[in-house]
Order: structure tokens, then sequence, then C-alpha cells
């Protein structure tokens, strides 16, 4: 489980980063944009699967 | 009419496009994007980019040698029985690395295995999970060292679009203001050129 998370969380650093890093130049702006998209993935990914998770445990 | 007023950030004349631009410091876009495809972030890193450089070397090798650590070299494999060509070709992105991993899947190196693992053993299908794991980071590793391909092959354009933009709109807003303050002050009489032409001069510029 932790392992999957960690996995999760270094595939998702890795995606923001690269993604910011062709659109941004500055340092600061690097840092803060990848920072902003890491927590867009990872919020949004995480409230998919809790919508997800609650839809199925109100459908069983 | 009231001439836009200039602005420090906007790109000088030579630096419009990125790839002359990287001529002109002496660095070959097209050698960033070789050393960028051979190790991840290399090229960034040639090109005077160093937290680029530094972040991509870090974020994607790291990912690339967890994933072949996690599968102990098997998620990179083409070998008839038990190989991973369509990984492969993600994978194939973060060159050197791949390569490397192939040849010691494959035994070609000092110290690899000398024969492949028996796919029918349970102590295999145990190990499957890691080799999803594996799999899952040197794939996404190598698709995503394709931006940072492309990005230096393109001059590491950064941020010059979006700065662009931003010039071109306070260009605008400036030629509306001028226009706004020449009614106000001529009563009602337009003057100068309408925004419209003005924003279209300063596209042309840019």
């Amino acid at each position: 489980m932790s392992a999957s998370l960690l996995t999760f969380v270094a595939v998702s650093a890795a995606t923001a980063f690269v993604c910011t890093a062709v659109k941004e130049d500055e340092d600061v702006r690097l840092a803060t944009q990848s920072a902003r998209l890491l927590g867009l993935i990872v919020g949004g990914i995480a409230a998919f699967g809790g919508v997800v998770q609650l839809v199925s445990y109100l459908a069983t | 009419m009231t001439e836009p007023a200039a602005r420090d950030d906007a790109p000088a004349p030579d630096s419009d496009d990125p790839v002359e631009a990287m001529r002109l410091r002496g660095k070959s876009p097209e050698v960033a994007a070789l050393l960028a495809w051979l190790i991840p972030g290399a090229g960034h890193l040639y090109a005077g980019y160093r937290i680029k450089g530094t972040g991509g070397l870090v974020l994607l090798l790291g990912l690339f040698l967890t994933g072949l650590f996690c599968s102990g070299a098997e998620a990179v494999s083409l070998r008839p029985e038990g190989g991973h060509e369509y990984a492969f070709v993600a994978q194939v992105g973060a060159g050197l690395p791949t390569l490397l991993g192939l040849a010691y899947t494959h035994g070609k190196l000092p110290g690899s295995p000398a024969e492949a693992p028996d796919h029918r053993t349970p102590e295999y299908a145990a190990r499957l999970p890691a080799i999803d794991t594996g799999l899952l980071l040197t794939m996404v590793a190598g698709l995503l060292n394709l931006l940072l391909i492309h990005d230096a092959l393109s001059g590491v354009p950064g941020g010059r679009a979006r700065r662009r933009d931003e010039l071109m709109r306070r260009r605008r807003l400036d030629a509306l203001r001028a226009e706004l303050a020449a009614e106000t002050a001529g009563g009602g009489q337009p003057a100068g050129p309408r925004p419209d032409d003005l924003g279209a001069e300063a596209e042309g510029d840019g």
C-alpha cells in the first residue's frame, strides 16, 4: 500500500515537473507552478478515487 | 499618436526564435536533443538550464532506475518469452539507461544473469507485482523524457510565448488608454489609429 502511494506520488511529481519545465524558465515560477500542478494531480486523482469509493459504497 | 511604452521584459530582437537564440549562445539544439535522449536532463544541462536539467536528471533518471531496481531489470526485456516489447517502445525514450538495462537483461553486461528466469515458477509469479511497478516507472520516465527531448530540440522556449502574449495585452491596453485620453482631451474626436490597428501592428512587431 505504502509502496503504491510512493509510486503514485513519485510519478505525479515527475509529471508535474516536466510538464511545467517546458512552459516556464524562471526558477521561482517553475517551483511554484510545479507544486501547483502536483497538488492538482494528486488532489484530483484522490478526489476521483474518493467519489468512486463513495459511489461503490452507496451501490452495495 | 501615442507610442506604447517600452517594457523591460520585451524579448530582444535576436532572441525571438528560441532555436536561433540557442545557436547564438553557441549551443546546438540537435546536440541538446541527443544528450536529452541519452540521459534525461543532460540536454538542458548542456544548454545551460541547470535547474531544469538537474530536476529532469534526478526525477526521470530516478524513476527509471527505481523501476529497474524494483523489477530486477526484468522490466526492460525483449526476450521472445516474457519480454515486454510494447513497453520498450515507451522505455526507449530514455536512451542510455534503457540500452544498459536491455544489455543487462540479455546477459551482455558483466554480472548480468546468464540465463532467462523460468516464467512458470511460483517464485517468478510472486515477483510479478514488482515487475509491473518497474514497467510503470520505466515507461513513464521514457515517455516524459520525450517532452524534454522535444523541449531541447525547440531551443528550450520556456515562458517566451507567455511573456509575448502578456506584452501584446499590455500594448493593446496602452493603446486603448491613449485613445481614451485623446478622446477626453479632444472633446470626443478620436485621435490616432484605432486600438485594433495598434494591436495588429504590435502583433506584426512581436
